[in-house]
């Protein structure tokens, strides 16, 4: 078996939250580069934070510390945003959340120096440079690789649902896309993106893994976008749909409602894995890209179409029920997301108030560096 | 009997000075674009060459010296450069970060430190002479730097902060080079109003401001303008703010300065922001350099050639250096500090309006013709410098022609 793929165990349940942040031009909004002199200064003030550069000059990425709790992780995410806003400030520069930045030209892109980066860049071509997509990563602990693969398939019958949440990227190059969740379909043109392959047990996938390295496919497990991945060297599950929010409250709040979810997921009968499951994934994951919390799912046993909100509140009505211990305040901003709507219809109201997408940018950094509800 | 010719065609006269501004402002477009793509000249470099060769050319030639160079038609383009300017020089970055004015003044009162010293004790001119040469060279032209930002679609700190200190340096020089112009007329006698001219001038040229800023609004709200119309409104609040300001006794730089910064603050809709006029901009922005070429001064003599090839090395080496002191504590590393410093190197129609002042001035025609040498060096080699900083920082989105 290869060291690689060694499942280092880790506390069930525990989480870890990654972001990917938007550096934006305080005048007119547009993408800026910025991200190796913001580091500088957020690094040398703050070492101990997790603070990195991304594929891009234009993008960041923060990494709370492994907490098992809403507070833990809510803290170490307004003290990462602080300290990076802090130094944005300085460089005269603006941070945000969002999927994807509503009018950047991805040619103008410049891909961020650095080995793996360099090699991303020539291997995917323009796609490296439309990859300056903004998402939110949640790290959940699991006890070993077996509990890692029956939680990835099991939380990939809930794609549609962070999905939909998550959604803030509604405008790309300039338009109004019509789907809540562009970021999504730019992830789609990689060819080792969408659902993990459907194996039962770690040594299957160890099995599957070894054939993809040597074919030369893949190098590392980095090298597969999936929606949900296990992370070998973390000991986690990790969920990669999720676009970032804009406020870090609500990425917290995404965060718990994963944890509840593994935790109702680790007490139920292991699912189906059969070709209807992999049908509905897509037409699922569709739905919710594109209507985002007004959008259907289809349920692969019962074959039933719901509406994507109503399994969503069900959802949370079964967390409250069969959970323990579980904050009232994550589960009530995913209830007030339901009630007015997620990012994306943020995005469009500010939109159809100015008509700019400029001012839409200013309204997103001032929302990220203030954090109140929406 | 055969019809007689119209031979009369050939006598009409064919080079009218109409005929002639359009034919050196073509050949001289032609000039600019081709070294552009033969030579990968940088484009405003390349533009205010080409301006160049067709002021020689009207000096050389009777028919072309029939053309008067536009010198007012030049401020008001200024005007209107500086205006978007105005609109995108980042002012609340000083409040964000103290050092960014401490690094300005730095930057700029220590190359005037160095230009007055090199004067002054090393080339044995006079203190007044040196004063005046000084003021005009411690300062960079905003709209070169504004315009080779534009034309790479620069982005990041050294392109910001270029346009910013650039911004503020002009700001300095036109304060001080006002007080200075009273104080040398009022021959030493020191007045009330001498003391008060940099308040006056900042104030007034405030309201003038804000003014032509209301008429702005008023238009724009009435019309619910955008695009070619919205952009003539804007060069006629620039053009009108140019007429009222110089009889005023204000400087036409500080209002349309001004103009752009209350724009800017007051429209939260971005309903007047310069990108929508981006493409009367750009013709705009070449009409200007090519204009700034033609009202270039070759040197008069070689000595004065000489002074200015110090005055230019000393000036780079100033703001280079003291950049790149002071870039730590303004949050920037040191290299990225001395490449604002490079990017800060051109002159143009300001630094040009100032020593066209001053050589009007009896006793100091000498220092218009060492500040005009000046100008004409980083006229052309500034934008090379900005544009070799710009690159060197990896700020530009353009890939290269």
């Amino acid at each position: 078996m290869n060291d690689l793929l060694c499942f280092r165990a880790s506390r069930p349940f525990t989480l870890g939250v990654e972001l990917e942040l938007q550096l934006v031009d305080r005048r007119d909004g547009d993408l800026t580069h910025g991200a190796t002199d913001l580091l500088r200064i957020a690094r040398r003030r703050h070492p101990q934070l997790d603070i990195k550069l991304e594929i891009t000059e234009s993008m960041i990425e923060i990494a709370t510390e492994v907490r098992f709790d809403y507070e833990g992780i809510l803290g170490d995410l307004r003290v990462l945003r602080d300290v990076v806003c802090e130094a944005a400030e300085r460089l005269n520069v603006g941070v945000c959340g969002g999927g994807t930045h509503p009018f950047q030209s991805w040619t103008e892109r410049h891909i961020a120096d650095g080995p793996r980066m360099r090699r991303i860049s020539d291997l995917y071509g323009y796609l490296a440079k439309q990859f300056t997509v903004f998402g939110q990563h949640v790290h959940v602990g699991c006890p070993d690789g077996d509990a890692a693969i029956a939680l990835a398939h099991g939380l990939s019958r809930y794609v549609p649902h962070f999905i939909a949440l998550a959604a803030s990227s509604p405008f790309l190059q300039g338009e109004d896309t019509a789907f809540d969740c562009a970021r999504m379909n730019t992830i789609s043109s990689f060819p080792l993106s969408g659902r993990m392959p459907s194996v039962r047990d770690w040594a299957e996938f160890n099995s599957y893994f070894d054939k993809m390295r040597s074919t030369g496919i893949v190098d590392s497990m980095k090298d597969f976008y999936w929606d949900i991945r296990p992370k070998p060297e973390y000991g986690t599950v990790e969920v990669r749909v999720f676009d970032t929010p804009l406020s870090v409250e609500r990425a917290a709040a995404l965060a718990v409602y994963v944890q509840c979810l593994a935790r109702l997921l680790a007490a139920s009968p292991r699912p189906d894995l059969t070709q209807d499951t992999e049908l509905v994934y897509r037409f699922n994951r569709f739905q919710a890209c594109r209507f985002g919390l007004r959008g259907e799912l289809v349920d692969p046993i019962t074959r039933e179409r719901r509406p994507l909100h109503q399994d969503v509140r069900e959802t949370i009505a079964t967390i409250r029920r069969q959970l323990r211990g579980v904050p009232s305040e994550p589960l009530q901003s995913i209830e007030h997301c339901l009630d007015s709507g997620n990012d994306a219809a943020w995005l469009r109201a500010r939109f159809a108030q100015s008509r700019n997408l400029g001012v839409v940018v200013n309204a997103q950094t001032s929302l990220f560096a203030r954090s109140r509800a929406h | 009997v055969a019809p007689e010719l119209p031979l009369s065609i050939f006598k009409a006269p064919l080079l009218s000075p109409l005929a002639v501004s359009a034919l050196l402002f073509f050949g001289a477009l032609s000039l600019a674009e081709l070294a552009v793509r033969v030579a990968r000249v940088p484009r405003i470099a390349a533009l205010v060459l080409a301006g160049a060769a067709a002021g020689w050319v009207r000096s050389r030639s009777p028919a072309a010296a029939l053309v008067p160079v536009p010198s007012v038609l030049l401020e008001a383009l200024a005007m209107v450069l500086l205006f978007e300017v105005g609109q995108r020089v980042p002012l609340e970055w000083i409040r964000s970060n103290p050092w960014m004015l401490v690094a300005s003044v730095g930057e700029t009162g220590a190359t005037f430190c160095a230009i007055f010293a090199v004067l002054a004790y090393g080339l044995g001119r006079s203190a007044v002479e040196s004063l005046f040469v000084g003021v005009i060279c411690m300062a960079a032209s905003p709209i070169v730097v504004m315009s080779v930002t534009k034309d790479l679609r620069a982005r990041g700190q050294v392109s910001e902060r270029a346009l910013l200190f650039s911004t503020l340096s002009s700001v300095y020089a036109a304060l001080t080079m006002q007080l200075l112009i009273t104080g040398y007329l009022a021959a030493a006698h020191v007045q009330l109003t001498l003391v008060l001219q940099p308040l006056f001038q900042l104030v007034g040229a405030f309201l003038l401001a804000a003014v032509t800023a209301g008429v702005l609004r008023v238009f724009a709200l009435l019309t619910q303008a955008r695009g070619a119309v919205l952009t003539v409104g804007i060069i006629c609040s620039c053009v009108l703010l140019y007429a009222y300001a110089s009889p005023l006794g204000l400087s036409p730089v500080l209002a349309a300065l001004f103009l752009g910064l209350l724009v800017r603050a007051t429209d939260r809709s971005h309903s007047l922001l310069s990108h929508q006029t981006s493409e009367t901009g750009a013709v705009l922005t070449l009409a200007y350099f090519i204009l700034l070429g033609a009202s270039l001064s070759w040197f008069p003599t070689w000595r004065i050639a000489g002074i200015a090839a110090a005055i230019v090395a000393i000036r780079l080496l100033a703001k280079a250096a003291v950049n790149a002191l002071l870039a730590v504590p303004a949050a920037l590393r040191t290299g990225k500090g001395a490449m604002v410093g490079l990017s800060l190197s051109p002159l143009s129609s300001l630094a040009l309006m100032f020593a066209a002042t001053i050589a009007r001035h009896p006793g100091l025609e000498e220092a218009g013709e060492i500040s005009a040498a000046v100008v004409l060096a980083m006229a052309i080699l500034g934008p090379v410098l900005t544009e070799i900083a710009f690159r060197l920082a990896q700020e530009p989105t353009h890939p290269l022609p």
